[in-house]
């Protein structure tokens, strides 16, 4: 049997590109960067950056972000906005969603402080600019698998942009470039025409409403969204998962589990409720399992059909499923299809591999710890959710002797 | 640009995130309230003390570690629309919660009728820790009223002050709970200093007497020195207080309990006088531990 060489892990390679100027015009990187101050479209020397994109600059490898969180690479595009970069291979991308929403809730979490901390320093960073939004940027190696492609396009909501990286070989000299995968926002069916509801005396929360229903189709399809202005609903499949309550003065939004629930006050609050949702669904879907190839009978991630019920000026009609759908606020019980249903054949692959099979009982016990975590509300890392430990022996209670007890009753 | 640099800064928003704090902030003392058994006058004792406090050591921090239950901001006639709760879903800093007294107090309120506060998840735990060790730093002192009884929550946030201070009531069964307090306390942090105040006595005689019982009871069994901060008399006034709201040494300054409160009060802050403003204070070991 005959094997082609091994391509490196795209992390691997781009450090490289990045660390050694010289591995950089060796791997015979074809990048074109226009060069703004010549005319004719003249092209300038590129740098290892523009690899992925004209302008990019990289200028970190390996960048923790908090406690568990680590990034490849922080970088800059030529706006100035920070870009984190993460570089995956198939193995890597088992929860790969998660940690993109993980990545993107620091960086909005934390932009402040990074204005802060970086306004400590001087001569540096004049053209990162924690002013402008993020940016996430995926680099996929070559012949990922399709579906993990489809996984991720219910990330729409985040400032995604994937591209993949690719080699062609010259005279036998290898040469590297990316090709582009997502944004697929020009494949969303992206509903626009969901309005705020009426009950609301003030303009800028109704406005927040509007902007949350005219958001959840960009979280992938199968989503509707059922009541009246007063009491909304957002089914998947039938299951509530959130519920949005409009008073005179509060918009209030729940997730399954959340006794509390979080009002919707700024901008930011309807990031925190998309990406909430987000993890929510993920977690329910079986992010970690992979949805069903695309010959599947099942329509695929934003194909139309799949959609939910269109909002439409607010009210839907209800789905048929949604007449066994548990109440509002009852924990959902219904196990996804993705995961009650055995993992489809991985297609084999152009080099005759297959796709490693997708995780049975490790999965489901992942998704049960992760379902523990998320009830406490924290938006914490969802990639490592962990159980409460147990108490030490000490913290179980002191246990008087009998001598100590005797010794008060005695005194 | 420079990747140093880079490191460097994210190294430093570590710090202010709260990983390590010593280097920015350096902490006034702090003072943990706390008791075996609820209802012996905790937070009536640690408001009143925090007015005193104030007066002879600058503004003082009171952090209502009660969580889910704490009071408070009752006794400070103080009506909070957010508390730790708003702040560990993200929707506020935690500076936000803070509320500046007349008296003299910034409290942080804790919640009230929120069981699920009672119990934080260690995650919850390390972010609340975080969130404190943002706040400004420059107090005269922190008093931390915790919950009642030895859960595991209530004990990290004892066992993280400078001094606790056990408030208990003169019968049996509170004695035995505050000992068993102490005796968990004990276990974890030995060199924690603990003061007893006991509340609701006929007279000083009867205070002292039940100092001594617990204080002996701890020697022999802990060998541990537990100190004498003084009794608080039953006092009717106390209760008008409570039902003003009004902290009672501002509402009846001149009656025996208030006198009471003030001469410990006294005797306190010459304790945390002698305690330096340290880099290794609540928030920091709150951070280590959580």
């Amino acid at each position: 049997m005959i094997s082609g060489p091994v391509p490196p892990h795209p992390r691997i390679l781009l450090a490289d590109l990045l660390e050694d100027g010289e591995s950089f015009r060796r791997l015979g990187a074809l990048v074109a960067r226009a060069d703004a101050s010549s005319e004719g479209g003249a092209f300038a020397t590129p740098s290892p950056g523009d690899l992925l994109e004209a302008g990019l600059d990289l200028f970190e490898v390996d960048v923790r972000l908090g406690d568990e969180l680590e990034i490849d690479f922080l970088g800059c595009d030529a706006a100035g906005a920070p870009v984190a970069v993460l570089a995956v291979a198939e193995d890597d991308c088992r929860d790969l969603p998660l940690q993109l929403l993980d990545v993107d809730l620091w960086f909005r979490e934390n932009a402040f402080l990074m204005r802060r901390g970086l306004g400590l320093l001087e001569g540096a960073w004049t053209r990162l600019r924690w002013d402008l939004p993020h940016r996430l940027l995926l680099v996929t190696a070559q012949g990922l698998d399709p579906r993990t492609y489809r996984r991720l396009e219910g990330l729409a909501a985040l400032p995604l942009t994937v591209r993949e990286l690719r080699s062609v070989l010259v005279r036998g000299e290898r040469h590297w470039y990316t090709r582009g995968v997502a944004p697929w926002s020009e494949d969303l069916d992206v509903v626009r025409d969901a309005s705020a509801p009426s009950v609301l005396h003030d303009a800028g929360r109704a406005e927040l409403v509007h902007d949350l229903l005219a958001r959840l189709p960009s979280l992938g399809a199968r989503l509707e969204v059922l009541g009246d202005a007063c009491h909304r609903q957002v089914l998947c499949s039938g299951d509530p998962v959130l519920r949005i309550v409009c008073t005179d003065d509060e918009v209030r939004c729940w997730l399954p589990d959340e006794d509390e629930g979080f009002a919707l006050n700024h901008r930011r609050d309807v990031d925190r409720a998309l990406d909430r949702l987000l993890r929510a669904l993920i977690q329910r879907d079986g992010g970690l399992a992979l949805p069903a190839p695309a010959n599947d009978a099942t329509p695929a991630n934003g194909a139309a059909p799949a959609h939910g019920g269109t909002p439409t000026n607010g009210v839907t009609s209800a789905a048929p499923a949604a007449a066994s759908a548990p109440a509002a606020g009852e924990p959902t019980r219904t196990e996804p299809a993705a995961t009650a249903e055995p993992a489809p054949a991985a297609p084999a692959r152009a080099n005759g591999q297959r796709a490693a099979p997708t995780p049975g009982v490790q999965v489901a016990q992942r998704l049960r710890r992760a379902r523990v975590a998320y009830a406490t509300g924290i938006l914490g890392p969802a990639t490592r959710p962990k159980l409460p430990p147990l108490p030490a022996a000490e913290d179980l209670g002191p246990k008087l002797s009998d001598e100590e007890i005797d010794a008060f009753l005695d005194s | 640009m420079d990747g140093a640099s880079l490191a460097g800064t994210f190294r430093f928003l570590d710090r202010l995130r709260g990983l390590a704090p010593g280097r920015l902030l350096r902490e006034p003392p702090s003072l943990g309230v706390a008791s075996g058994k609820g209802g012996t006058g905790k937070t009536f004792t640690s408001v009143n003390l925090a007015v005193h406090l104030a007066r002879e050591l600058g503004r003082v921090q009171v952090f209502d570690a009660d969580l889910g239950l704490g009071n408070s901001h009752m006794l400070l006639g103080l009506r909070p629309e957010r508390h730790v709760q708003h702040f560990l879903r993200g929707e506020v800093a935690l500076d936000d919660l803070v509320l500046a007294t007349p008296q003299g107090i910034d409290l942080l309120p804790g919640g009230s009728g929120l069981s699920r506060l009672s119990q934080l998840a260690n995650e919850e735990l390390r972010k609340l820790a975080r969130g404190l060790a943002t706040l400004p730093g420059n107090r005269g002192c922190m008093v931390v009223d915790s919950a009642a009884g030895i859960s595991p929550q209530t004990m990290l946030f004892l066992r993280c002050c400078d001094l606790v201070l056990l408030v208990v009531h003169p019968e049996l069964s509170s004695l035995t709970d505050a000992y068993a307090l102490l005796k968990c306390l004990v276990l974890r942090r030995p060199a924690i200093r603990v003061l007893v105040l006991v509340n609701r006595v006929r007279d000083e005689a009867e205070g002292r007497e039940a100092h001594g019982r617990i204080a002996e009871v701890a020697d022999r069994f802990l060998r541990f020195p537990l100190h004498y901060l003084g009794s608080v008399p039953e006092d009717p006034v106390v209760r008008d207080a409570l039902v003003a709201k009004v902290p009672l040494l501002i509402a009846s300054p001149e009656t025996p309990a208030a006198r009471a409160l003030r001469e410990a009060g006294e005797r306190l802050a010459a304790m945390l006088r002698g305690l330096e403003p340290s880099r290794h204070g609540f928030r920091r070991r709150l951070l280590e531990q959580a």
